[in-house]
């Protein structure tokens, strides 16, 4: 494969999202902001961080699940609309693409931009996701976590697997526990853009600081008294991911671009894969495929991937993938994932890749694997080599 | 990069939406079908007239864009429901993700599927799109027809454009007026397949509903009523809303060999062209059509025909201007302003009926070009084998 170069990023922080009280939708700090208001503060700061202009953008691959779906002014065209939004009316000749993938959305965004790369259609790509939980009723975030085959929410399908799989209650509460202690550890270690939520000055969300706040004050005791999800034995609020509003883009270039333009690479990409099961629960294990396609395709093994980063729908998965893969906790989510920090579906894959590199670049190491599973048995995978050009 | 074959094709007729009325839903004659059921009655058909096990096919790319925003049936996994629906093309374990890109989404598809294969990543790929215009109130339609920086809808810019190319009110009568007469006289097509609704065992339709409707006359069209806001265009010059589904699969030529696939035609190129103004886009297909042609190492004189998606008739009428090639070329079974435009499908859909013309009048080489909102672009060269 050709070489593919991350050369900018940036993420929001993830907004702690809240059910809506009275029939009314679900709220967060942010829920006054249009998805795009979010979205286009992450791209901004992209152009103001680096030496790239929008007009160099060949295309652009918005991931999102829920909002491009939901949020009527983003019916014509939501990528290109939302760069447009972002380049403030500098020149734009992106391409724009929207994906959809349930939870492994953003990921196959960034695919996508790849490939244009890959195939020679493009030399440098924006991707990444962009959703918010909050604004709508918490009725129609349901509809998406509800498998149609089954009519059961993706929970049930959790419980189900991990029975089958033999992952306790207790496993669950002890994975999700260090998941939120990672989570506090790891509060300022992250690199975010303070988001403006409203025109009042002082209104600036700078860091995953409300889901954090919130997962400090869990500890063991309200992990064993939490209440399992109706029709489950194993899988808790506690244990699962929770809801967020969030944005995240990266930037990818072709080798040419980077040595004509001097672009600094943060990483290179080195390969992905898709998996799917048959069976609705089998997206908790779907992850296993796609990380075994990934590495096959990479010629890498298992002990080279230095830090791992997995959606934590729920703990089944990255427990899972722990097991199999004989995976020290320590470098599964090691800053915390979305049990403590929300998983907002169609931002995530655009949210774990700025998290992954951010890691490497952190902890001085070589490769990192972003895994996650998604609605309907599948599972996406993306191995990453931190550094520049070879 | 590999080469991509079309082994298979198949599409539904095309069905005519009428608006509801009093703030109802919009209506169709299949409208009582959901998107993924009536997707997976051609997904079927087509795995009817391939001979290969569906579970052998290892990616799925749905364009959609009214259906999978709107649907509540869509909401979780659209591409995916589409291929687990009841029926014999019905595969499990297929990776399947939606692609929307406005009115070329259904091309997009095919493309991001095509570039799976060219990379060598699969040899057989699910591509097309499904999209029904029925089934929700206006103000959904509406809603992506409206530019969300400047509130204009998508006729004001064709307008603007026309008048700035200085395209004639007349030219663009006479153009529509061909449109609908070509679509009349469009005969048995190859690759459309039967849609069936609950209660009758007979296919809903043997044929484009708009091939059935009585056309208008010229002296109907030259005094249309303009569209509000325009000042050329009227709603002859522009498409109508539908239904309508269309998959192809695709192939590298290892799985041609390997499974004994019959290769129908040959993806010389597929690709995408922006303008930096939205308002442009009607003329998006005049830069990158001549593109793909040159990245086919074709010349433009080597097209036996030219499909130009009819969102608004100064898009295919600038073409033939802009490059001097004659009507016979451009559309010449009719198009959208008699036959429908469904948003996230027809990008699919006229990939199939580019191809059918192809197959009936052996033309070798031929055309596909198709506008989105944003300033876009897509288009693809096939080769015929």
């Amino acid at each position: 494969m050709d070489p593919v170069y991350i050369v900018g990023m940036a993420r929001s922080p993830i907004f702690s999202v809240e059910l809506g009280k009275n029939d009314g939708p679900n709220t967060s700090s942010a829920s006054s902001l249009y998805p795009q208001d979010i979205g286009a503060q992450v791209l901004r700061s992209i152009f103001e961080e680096t030496s790239i202009i929008p007009e160099d953008i060949d295309f652009i691959y918005l991931g999102s699940v829920i909002s491009q779906k939901v949020e009527r002014n983003l019916y014509q065209s939501p990528a290109k609309f939302l760069i447009r939004k972002g380049a403030d009316g500098k020149p734009v000749r992106a391409l724009g693409r929207t994906v959809e993938k349930a939870c492994s959305t953003g990921l196959s965004a960034i695919w996508s931009g790849a490939r244009k790369i890959l195939t020679g259609k493009a030399d440098m790509v924006i991707a990444g996701g962009m959703d918010m939980m909050s604004r709508q009723k918490n009725e129609v975030i349901i509809r998406g976590l509800t498998d149609p085959s089954t009519q059961k929410i993706m929970a049930q399908l959790a419980d189900e697997k991990a029975m089958d799989l033999g992952i306790t209650r207790e496993m669950h509460d002890s994975y999700a526990l260090e998941s939120y202690q990672f989570a506090a550890v790891h509060l300022e270690d992250h690199r975010i853009v303070p988001i403006r939520v409203s025109e009042d000055a002082d209104s600036v969300v700078r860091l995953d600081e409300e889901v954090v706040k919130k997962a400090s004050r869990i500890k063991d005791a309200h992990l064993k008294r939490s209440p399992a999800y109706p029709g489950c034995k194993i899988i808790t609020p506690l244990n699962s991911s929770k809801y967020g509003d969030a944005a995240a883009f990266i930037v990818l270039a072709s080798e040419k671009a980077v040595r004509e333009r001097g672009l600094r690479p943060i990483a290179r990409l080195v390969a992905y894969a898709e998996w799917s099961g048959r069976e609705p629960k089998d997206f908790i294990t779907a992850p296993v495929g796609a990380v075994n396609k990934a590495l096959a395709f990479s010629g890498l093994t298992v002990s080279q991937i230095d830090r791992w980063e997995n959606n934590e729908a729920f703990a089944t998965v990255p427990i899972n993938l722990i097991n199999k893969f004989r995976i020290e906790r320590g470098s599964m989510n090691p800053w915390g994932g979305a049990v403590a920090h929300g998983h907002p579906i169609g931002a995530t894959g655009g949210v774990l890749t700025v998290k992954n590199l951010q890691i490497l670049e952190k902890d001085q190491k070589r490769y990192g694997m972003v895994v996650i599973c998604n609605a309907t048995s599948e599972a996406t995978a993306m191995i990453f080599e931190r550094g520049g050009l070879r | 990069m590999n080469p991509v074959y079309v082994v298979g094709a198949a599409r539904s007729c095309l069905f005519l939406v009428q608006r509801g009325k009093n703030g109802g839903k919009n209506t169709s004659l299949i409208d009582s079908l959901s998107p993924d059921v009536f997707g997976a009655q051609v997904r079927d058909a087509l795995f009817r007239s391939v001979l290969i096990n569906p579970a052998l096919v290892e990616i799925f790319k749905l364009g959609s864009l009214i259906s999978q925003k709107a649907e509540d049936g869509m909401f979780h996994a659209p591409a995916k429901t589409v291929m687990r629906a009841e029926g014999s093309g019905c595969s499990m374990a297929i990776n399947a993700s939606t692609v929307e890109g406005a009115c070329a989404t259904g091309l997009i598809a095919i493309e991001e599927a095509v570039e799976e294969i060219q990379l060598g990543r699969v040899n057989l790929a699910l591509s097309g799109g499904v999209e029904m215009m029925s089934r929700h109130p206006e103000e959904v339609i509406q809603a992506v027809l409206k530019s969300p920086e400047t509130g204009q809808m998508m006729w004001h810019l064709a307008d603007q454009k026309a008048k700035a190319l200085g395209i004639t009110r007349e030219e663009m009568d006479i153009y529509s007026f061909e449109s609908y007469e070509r679509t009349n006289k469009r005969g048995n097509q190859l690759y459309v397949v039967p849609t069936y609704v609950a209660g009758n065992p007979d296919p809903v339709l043997a044929n484009d509903e708009g091939v059935t409707k009585k056309g208008r006359s010229l002296e109907a069209i030259r005094k249309a009523n303009l569209i509000e806001g325009c000042e050329l265009i009227t709603a002859a010059h522009s498409s109508k809303y539908g239904d309508g589904a269309a998959f192809t699969l695709l192939a590298s030529e290892k799985a041609v060999k390997e499974f004994y696939l019959k290769p129908l035609a040959r993806i010389l190129a597929i690709d995408a062209w922006s303008e930096d103004d939205p308002y442009d886009f009607i003329i998006a297909p005049n830069t990158a059509i001549p593109r793909v042609v040159d990245m086919a190492g074709l010349t433009i004189d080597q097209i036996g025909v030219f499909l130009i998606n009819e969102a608004f008739a100064p898009g295919p009428v600038s073409f033939m201007k802009q490059f001097g090639i004659s009507r016979d070329k451009v559309n010449p079974e009719g198009g959208a302003i008699a036959d429908s435009h469904p948003f996230g499908s027809s990008g699919a859909i006229r990939f199939v009926m580019l191809l059918d013309y192809m197959k009936r009048m052996q033309l070798r080489y031929g055309v596909l070009g198709i506008c989105a909102a944003g300033g876009e672009a897509s288009a693809c060269v096939l080769e015929l084998l």
